[in-house]
């Protein structure tokens, strides 16, 4: 079987919503960031075998926004493009998707990544305004004018805010932030410590900004529609976070005795990732030295209730698939949806109740040592554009692996709707 | 004679394919006219034919016009307007035959080509972007004398007529059946059909009468709304012409004049007019420089024509300055992605500004969709690496006139590129051999001098280095040139190479007329009234004077005391004037309104005059310099020929095409008289003005340039 590496990835700047990248539509972002990758690569458009991309909001003016991009970027008329969604996971699942390809030789150079404008998600009509307009249209005399017109209601102005939709489950019901409330409760993680772990994250993330460390992985964004102002560097990360402002925050979603905040959940943000997958062969064939070889990926499902937990299945999936153990893994990057969240999944991973219950598993899966986990901050502090933030996580996992010359590592992510995905990478090929 | 064939089809309608023998293109001359009016007869005799259509028989051409030489050959008025007579029978010939006709166009339809059309009963034609239609005349100092200045308003209307006509415009379809000027717009693939079907249905009879609005009642359709239409026509034209081209205003009278004569009238006012002007000077200068540009566009630069040029698929530009933002826009609106360079993000930002501006005028022109802008803006990829040029077929460096900075972005460029890269420099000044010196491969290196601003000037001048640059990578930058729409001429690695060059005396020389009193908006406005689009201090103030400045020292070191460069630039930049840039120049823009900047004069300590005339001295001191120094480029061979030194004066700084370009003007003035001039000039003011050997030898030969 054909082994599948990454090459190099690139993002944009990861920019709080409803700021600098409001009028910036997702497939702009993610064009950008694709073209200068290759750029950088300095890869022909034309040995790329397919182009894969993760997003959420499929905006309905760019549908199948892989396509989209992959031609604003300039590739070929020819090179096929899709587009796949596994909700917060959607970035990870492209370069899965482009592992698989490579492993059963269907593609040797796969661009694949992920974006999201969250300022771009729109206000919809309500139902009933659109069945009126669909009544009016077909009215033709001036009685069914009228009578038509007699059935309109002010509250068909009232708009369905898509955003807040698409972070409540449709199943369960619950919104992401009430998932996160129930695992705090059940887990008895206290505010403090997600206050204290949130702290971190911006702590660690101003730290790798300053040390330059995102140099690498970040191409500048010149501004539309002028130009005349660049972006180079991440607005979200607080240097000046303390725990008392963090503290001052109410509960978001459970308002009387929840614990989980706008301070201790992820940020809303506009982001877009790109990566280049190819099989080892090509890569040594091309002369690209990869960054690291993708030992296994896996995705599982979980209860809708409790999709906070996904990563601590997913991890063990794909560990099992890799034939290795939790200790084995040098560095972790696991999505920071919340601060409750994460701390589930540390707590869960080093419970043998949840081994032997849920895992069926004799020992806990392991320890994740603090030290190795998001060691350059996470999504309270970057922002989770949520069909980008998986693709990040791969790409900023393999550049610190190689800066720590490390042999293993895990990128792992919680899915909306009751899911996981995890992928281990390996050093060089 | 087989320049048209008839074919006749079933339900009796007759096909007549135009193809011209011999051509790739279809035009219209006195002999195709008669092979016309000879098959139009016969049609009209045959009494079995119901309908008729016109379709051409090349590819995306329609008809390109009516034949230019022969239009040149014309000697006299009389003639002239005898030629108009003729021709203008072949659209009354299609008006008058008994049955309907319609012209089925796919492709170009100028000039002499959209006059004949105006005969048939129907107009059909292609939605195909090829499918261009107008009345480009008095852009080679005509005016359309097939009775187009007298049907045209009849069916577009005044004010859409004279948009056309005086401004020479070439319409897309869908305009033309915005305007009424077409019946319908098809797609190609069913021009043919729906052209027989329109026929056959009898559709023809139902055609769209132009629309009478609100608008046309008050304007248009009433005495006083015409006058009044004429007088801001009048201005419009007198504002853009400067009164030095007659062709535009000759047509409007000719409009305006025929607008309620009855067709014989009309027709014969429409002839007279077109004698007049076709055997003016004008004209006849006009439509050289139309064949210059024709020719310029076939050389190939080289001899040997089994050298081909390489495509150029991708391409870089250093230096994010004004000049290599707008080849960086230059190069993506013409399909090639472009890699930008620059030291830092600022500069980089810089760059995309400007670009993105020219692609927003572009939008706003309704040049391109916003969509078409953001496809070709996006293809601008900026970096402060040299990362993604491994696979460039070109790069052009537009880094600041230093020396030693461009030649260690060469030697970056060489260890950035591959091998068959060709190395561009965009320097107005610098020696291209310098510049490349220290690289392996110089065969690759070669200039590409852009003329600022890049979007505008349509000259690029290609500077080969002698014994070093390769014949393929002339070649390729030649091709190249075209290939992004500019003209291109291949001029040798001298200082100034040949625009700037000769403009070095002529900017001189105004300085000496400043130091005598003369004030800087005086001389600049006697130049523009030669025809120049902008006088010399003008232009300087446009160039950046201390680029110019730059330049005139080393051009100072390489060409000697005839080009010793007064020292007014020297102490104007010295003072902190830059020009348009810093709004610090010979002029100064004060809320909108350009002026005279007086505290110039007190830097330089020149009192200004007061000039009541203007002398004939002036311009001649100026211009003839300039052909003394384009006289010596001939001489050293900067350049092969004087054609060349037209095309670069003409299209590289605006030379007035009226004039047929520089040379071209020194035949008409007489090589014998500039000679004599200079010798004068040179006894009262020195060596600057010693005539070029080349001068003296025509003088004493009685040769012209062009000639010789």
């Amino acid at each position: 079987m054909a082994q599948a590496v990454l090459i190099d990835g690139l993002r944009s700047p990861f920019v709080k919503s409803g700021s600098k990248l409001n009028d910036v539509p997702a497939h702009e972002l993610a064009t950008v960031v694709v073209r200068d990758l290759l750029a950088k690569l300095d890869l022909s458009a034309d040995v790329v075998d397919e182009v894969i991309f993760g997003n959420i909001s499929q905006s309905s003016d760019a549908a199948n926004v892989a396509r989209v991009i992959a031609l604003n970027a300039g590739l070929p008329f020819s090179i096929p493009a899709h587009t796949v969604v596994r909700n917060c996971a959607s970035g990870m699942e492209a370069i899965s998707e482009a592992c698989d390809r490579i492993h059963l030789n269907e593609s040797e150079v796969i661009v694949c990544g992920g974006v999201e404008s969250m300022s771009n998600i729109p206000l919809i009509f309500p139902k009933n305004y659109t069945n009126f307009l669909a009544e009016w249209m077909k009215a033709k005399s001036w009685v069914q004018k009228l009578k038509t017109l007699s059935s309109f209601r002010l509250s068909m102005f009232s708009p369905r805010v898509a955003l807040l939709e698409g972070l409540t489950d449709p199943f369960c019901g619950l919104s992401m932030g009430h998932t996160a409330e129930v695992l705090a409760r059940e887990w008895n993680i206290s505010r403090k410590a997600q206050d204290e772990y949130a702290l971190q994250s911006h702590r660690l993330a101003v730290k790798a900004g300053q040390d330059g460390k995102f140099l690498d992985e970040m191409t500048p964004f010149y501004l539309p529609p002028k130009y005349d102002e660049v972006i180079q560097e991440d607005i979200g990360p607080r240097s000046q976070q303390s725990m008392e402002q963090l503290s001052k925050l109410k509960p978001v979603f459970d308002k009387y005795y929840g614990s989980v905040t706008a301070g201790n959940s992820c940020q809303i943000t506009d982001g877009a990732v790109a990566a280049v997958i190819m099989s080892s062969e090509k890569a040594a064939s091309l002369g690209y030295e990869p960054l690291a070889t993708v030992k296994s990926h896996a995705a599982v499902g979980t209860d809708p209730k409790r999709m906070g937990l996904g990563p601590v299945f997913a991890m063990h999936k794909a560990l099992q698939k890799a034939n290795l153990q939790l200790s084995d893994m040098e560095l972790i990057e696991l999505n920071e949806a919340f601060a409750a969240q994460v701390l589930a999944v540390c707590n869960a991973c080093e419970s043998e109740k949840f081994a032997k219950e849920k895992l069926g598993l004799d020992a806990p899966l392991g320890n994740i040592r603090k030290e190795i986990l998001n060691v350059n901050g996470g999504a309270i502090a970057l922002g989770h554009p949520v069909g980008a933030s998986g693709a990040r996580l791969v790409v900023t996992l393999a550049k610190e692996m190689k800066r720590r010359h490390l042999r293993y590592g895990l990128a792992t992510l919680c899915v909306g709707g009751g899911q996981g995905a995890a992928m281990i990478l390996e050093a060089g090929t | 004679m087989s320049s048209f064939r008839v074919e006749k089809t079933a339900s009796h309608l007759a096909i007549v394919t135009f193809d011209l023998e011999g051509e790739k293109i279809n035009k219209i001359s006195t002999d195709i006219g008669k092979e016309l009016e000879v098959l139009l007869e016969g049609l009209k005799k045959d009494r079995s034919i119901q309908g008729m259509i016109l379709v051409s028989g090349k590819k995306d051409i329609f008809i390109a016009g009516a034949d230019i030489y022969e239009i040149l050959s014309v000697t006299s008025s009389q003639e002239g307007t005898e030629k108009s007579r003729e021709a203008q029978r072949l659209p009354a010939l299609i008006e008058s035959l008994p049955f309907p006709s319609v012209a089925a166009i796919h492709g170009a339809c100028l000039g002499g080509g959209l006059e004949l059309v105006l005969g048939f009963s129907y107009v059909i034609a292609t939605d195909d972007p090829k499918t261009k239609i107008g009345l480009p005349e008095v852009s080679l100092g005509i005016l359309p004398g097939m009775g187009g200045c007298v049907r045209l308003p009849k069916r577009v209307g005044l004010q859409n007529a004279l948009d056309m006509i005086l401004g020479a415009k070439v319409w897309p379809a869908k305009k033309c059946f915005k305007t009424k000027l077409i019946d319908e717009w098809v797609p190609k693939e069913i021009l043919l059909e729906r052209s027989l079907e329109v026929l056959e249905e009898g559709i023809w009879k139902k055609r769209k009468r132009e629309k009478v609005s609100i608008q046309s009642l008050l304007l248009e359709k009433n005495r006083f709304g015409r006058s009044l239409i004429y007088k801001k026509a009048k201005e419009q034209v007198l504002d853009k012409t400067k009164g030095h081209y007659p062709a535009p205003l000759r047509a409007l009278e000719v409009i305006y004049e025929t607008l309620d004569r009855g067709m014989t009238d009309a027709l014969a006012i429409e002839a007279e007019a077109f004698g007049e002007l076709v055997s003016t000077s004008i004209c006849k200068n006009l439509m050289g420089v139309f064949f210059l540009q024709e020719a310029a566009k076939k050389k190939t630069g080289s001899n040997t024509p089994d050298i081909l040029p390489k495509v150029i698929e991708h391409a870089g530009v250093v230096g994010a300055g004004a000049m290599g933002g707008g080849i960086a826009q230059l190069l993506s609106h013409r399909g090639i992605p472009v890699r930008l360079k620059d030291i830092e993000t600022k500069a980089l930002s810089r760059g995309l500004s400007t670009a993105k501006k020219l692609f927003d005028d572009l939008v706003l022109k309704k040049k391109l969709t916003t969509r078409e802008a953001y496809q070709k803006m996006i293809q601008i990829s900026p970096t402060t690496q040299y990362s993604g040029f491994k696979h460039l077929d070109l790069v052009i460096e537009a880094v600041i006139e230093d020396l030693s900075v461009k030649q260690k972005v060469f030697l970056d460029l060489q260890a950035s590129t591959s091998p068959e890269t060709i190395l561009a420099t965009n320097t107005s000044s610098l020696s291209v051999k310098d510049i490349g010196s220290a690289c392996a491969h110089p065969e690759r290196i070669i200039g590409l001098h852009f003329f600022n601003p890049v979007h505008k000037m349509p000259l690029v001048e290609v500077i080969r280095v002698k014994e070093v640059t390769s014949e393929e990578t002339v070649v390729t930058a030649v091709q190249f040139v075209k290939q992004i729409g500019k003209v291109p001429i291949v001029v040798k690695d001298v200082s100034g190479f040949l625009v700037n060059r000769i403009l070095m005396p002529y900017m001189n020389e105004a300085c000496y007329l400043l130091e005598e009193g003369i004030s800087i908006s005086m001389i600049d406005q006697t130049v523009e009234a030669f025809g120049l689009p902008m006088g010399p201090f003008a232009l300087t103030d446009a160039v950046g004077i201390d680029i110019a400045q730059k330049a005139s020292h080393v051009m100072y070191q390489a060409y000697g005391e005839r080009l010793k460069p007064h020292d007014f630039l020297d102490k104007v930049v010295q003072a902190g004037f830059l020009g348009n840039k810093n709004n610090q120049g010979f002029y100064k823009k004060d809320k909108k309104e350009k002026h005279e900047n007086a505290t110039i004069y007190s830097i330089i300590d020149v009192k200004p005059r007061e000039q009541a005339y203007v002398s004939q001295d002036w311009i001649e001191r100026m211009i003839f310099l300039m052909i003394n120094e384009a006289a010596l480029c001939l001489e050293e061979g900067v350049v092969e020929q004087p054609q060349d030194v037209d095309v670069g004066m003409v299209f590289g700084m605006g030379f007035p095409p009226f004039r047929g370009g520089l040379m071209k003007y020194a035949d008409s003035v007489g090589v014998d008289k500039i000679f004599s001039e200079l010798e004068i000039l040179e006894r009262r003011y020195g060596l600057r003005f010693k005539p070029a050997l080349l001068i003296e030898r025509l003088a004493r030969s009685g040769g012209t340039f062009y000639e010789h």
